[in-house]
């Protein structure tokens, strides 16, 4: 070390740091936030296939608010998004609270419960096809048992496909909230359930006034990673229903690819992605208050 | 005002006995103090009497009722914890009267009562901050607090100063024996610190290994420890032990023959070897020898401010002796020292046990 310092200009360790975190910056800042100038950029052109410079206004915005298939597709982020995040975390808290009971069994079960996050929204979706599907699926098996009536036909009806990617979503998913939520319980002070039994507490309402709320920045953790997979959403819809039937379960992302990519209608897409980036910014806002909220109540 | 009965109590986790066959017997209004080093048991039994550890065998009583079955609750019991255990998302106020809330009390009634455990731990001015607001002392007022709204007649402590610093620590174990004065409720406090033992307990009971080693008060143990732990663990600085002989009516260590006459001897003595024991502060040192004295050198001096530790060496074997600080300096390596007949201790150097 001393004899280096001796034969070369000697850098200070910040600027050293620096020099090697440059190509990182660089990448970060012209590949992701340029990236995202050029879209809003664009989303005020009038693109087709390729970018054309002329300012349009907020035309763009106009005809995407007028579009019926980007009004579906916003609407269902937030059903399957609310749908999705409520049961995450509902199936996550329960079975959580139920392995902090000490059931029998706790690290197999825990490892059932993991198992699905360890898959991608690929395998999910077509797991979930496969079981869905009238003719090869859960209808076709439980009529072979003997009911021959039985219908689950949930993919080919428009009004309800959309919550199959809400099943298929909490399935693979609630595992991660369980994990999340069970390590948060197990960090609490063991002796403050010595002191409610003492006080002749029932456990369900340590859990409801004093442990949940102990809970509140584990469940915002956990609000903020399941919406980040509501609104990167587009493999397990690609899927599982293609956006389909019509254009029933489509999502914001799915909208967004194919206006880029298939419809060649750069300008729509851009507008799109700047209101679903809008609507990220929204989100991250009210968690990052909340979260605030949640440390000065403790 | 409660009277514990213990009988028999046997707790063991797995194939480790935690607790051997303990029984206690505890008046009314006692001030008892379950003392002994980590692992020793002081804390299972203290869980086992709240009812929140189950026991093998063994009964508990409350006065004339057999609670051994009951849940904490049913048991009529305050206890305050290390940690505080104290509800982080409830405020100090909602904390006192959670107990009260759930077991169906009236907003008069718990205002009531939580006023009155306020006031008696001066804590009125704080009741509407939560947990995280609060400072060590003041949060372990608020469980004292939260044990004293439920009108329990006995109340049990598990350690509760031991996360505070020394000042605090000090204030609230006078505040603690004002309470228990003023309260007249059965206490029952469980420390690894012999200082709070010695100030707090109208009894102590040493614990080591799952079994009480002595039960009696403060003096007691520390005038007359059953057993050579009891000797070895009360007191600071420790007890010196020194291997001897026993002669009739004298005692031998090494040349040195001391004089046991006045000794009040547990049951008749055997001749034979035994453990001689002797606090600190019951050696007397000289520097010109005189009457009933010993040769001994000294071979370190350990000023403490109040006082002065010597450490001496009598015919091979250590022991201490604590001098008033203006003696220390002026002594030779040789010194001459006495036995204070009233200090001494003898124990079987086998069984431990007290002759």
């Amino acid at each position: 070390m001393t004899i280096s310092h001796r034969t070369r200009p000697r850098l200070r360790p910040r600027t050293v740091a620096q020099l090697v975190l440059l190509p990182t910056i660089l990448l970060t800042v012209i590949g992701y936030h340029g990236s995202i100038l050029w879209t809003i950029v664009l989303s005020f052109t009038p693109s087709r296939m390729l970018p054309v410079y002329r300012w349009t206004g907020f035309d763009m915005y106009e005809r995407l608010l007028n579009t019926e298939r980007w009004q579906v597709a916003y609407q269902n982020l937030f059903i399957f998004g609310g749908l999705y995040i409520g049961f995450c975390l509902l199936f996550g808290l329960v079975l959580a609270i139920l392995l902090d009971q000490g059931v029998k069994g706790r690290s197999i079960l825990q490892t059932i419960f993991l198992y699905p996050i360890a898959l991608s929204f690929v395998v999910t979706g077509l797991a979930w096809k496969w079981l869905l599907n009238p003719t090869t699926g859960l209808q076709d098996f439980v009529r072979s048992l003997g009911w021959e009536n039985f219908t689950l036909d949930l993919l080919s009806s428009p009004d309800r496909a959309i919550y199959t990617l809400v099943i298929a979503g909490v399935w693979h998913s609630a595992g991660l909230t369980m994990v999340i939520l069970f390590a948060g319980l197990q960090s609490i002070d063991h002796e403050i359930w010595r002191a409610s039994r003492v006080d002749g507490i029932p456990r369900w309402r340590m859990y409801l006034h004093v442990v949940i709320p102990m809970l509140w920045p584990v469940v915002v953790t956990c609000l903020v990673l399941l919406s980040m997979n509501v609104v990167r959403s587009y493999e397990l819809i690609v899927v599982l229903t293609g956006g389909g039937p019509g254009f029933s379960t489509d999502v914001p992302a799915k909208f967004i690819i194919d206006h880029y990519f298939a419809r060649q209608s750069v300008c729509l897409a851009s507008a799109a992605e700047t209101l679903r980036l809008l609507t990220v910014a929204a989100i991250l806002a009210i968690s990052a208050l909340s979260r605030r909220g949640g440390e000065a109540a403790t | 005002m409660t009277r514990v009965r213990i009988e028999n109590l046997v707790r063991s986790y797995g194939t480790v006995q935690v607790l051997k066959d303990v029984s206690l017997d505890i008046t009314p209004g006692e001030f008892l103090v379950l003392l002994g080093p980590s692992g020793c048991g002081k804390s299972t039994l203290l869980s086992a009497i709240a009812g929140l550890d189950e026991v093998q065998s063994g009964r508990i009583h409350f006065d004339d009722r057999d609670v051994t079955a009951l849940e904490p609750n049913e048991r009529e019991i305050g206890m305050v914890f290390q940690s505080y255990a104290l509800y982080p998302t409830m405020t100090a106020r909602a904390n006192m009267a959670f107990a009260l809330r759930v077991s169906g009390a009236t907003k008069a009634q718990m205002e009531e009562r939580v006023t009155w455990a306020a006031n008696l731990l001066q804590i009125t001015h704080l009741l509407d901050r939560k947990p995280g607001q609060l400072s060590g002392g003041q949060r372990q007022r608020v469980a004292i607090g939260r044990a004293l709204v439920r009108q329990a007649r006995l109340f049990l402590f598990d350690e509760p100063l031991s996360n505070l610093d020394a000042k605090l620590r000090n204030e609230m174990r006078a505040e603690i024996k004002s309470l228990h004065e003023r309260l007249g409720a059965t206490f029952i406090f469980v420390t690894h610190d012999q200082i709070e033992a010695m100030t707090l307990a109208t009894r102590v009971a040493v614990m080591s290994g799952g079994i009480i080693q002595q039960i009696g008060t403060p003096e007691d143990i520390y005038r007359r420890p059953a057993t050579r732990f009891v000797a070895d663990f009360v007191g600071s600085p420790a007890m010196s032990f020194l291997d001897a002989t026993l002669a009739d009516q004298t005692l031998d260590i090494g040349p040195a023959r001391i004089d046991l006459s006045a000794y009040a001897f547990a049951k008749p003595p055997a001749p034979g070897p035994v453990t001689f024991g002797i606090r600190p502060e019951r050696v007397s040192v000289h520097p010109e020898v005189t009457l009933g004295t010993h040769p001994a050198r000294l071979t370190a001096r350990e000023p403490m401010g109040a006082d002065t530790l010597l450490w001496l060496d009598l015919h091979g074997q250590r022991l201490s002796a604590r001098v008033p600080p203006e003696i220390g300096p002026a002594l030779q390596d040789t010194v001459h020292i006495g036995f204070d007949p009233a200090g001494i201790s003898l124990f079987d150097p086998k069984s431990g046990l007290r002759l």
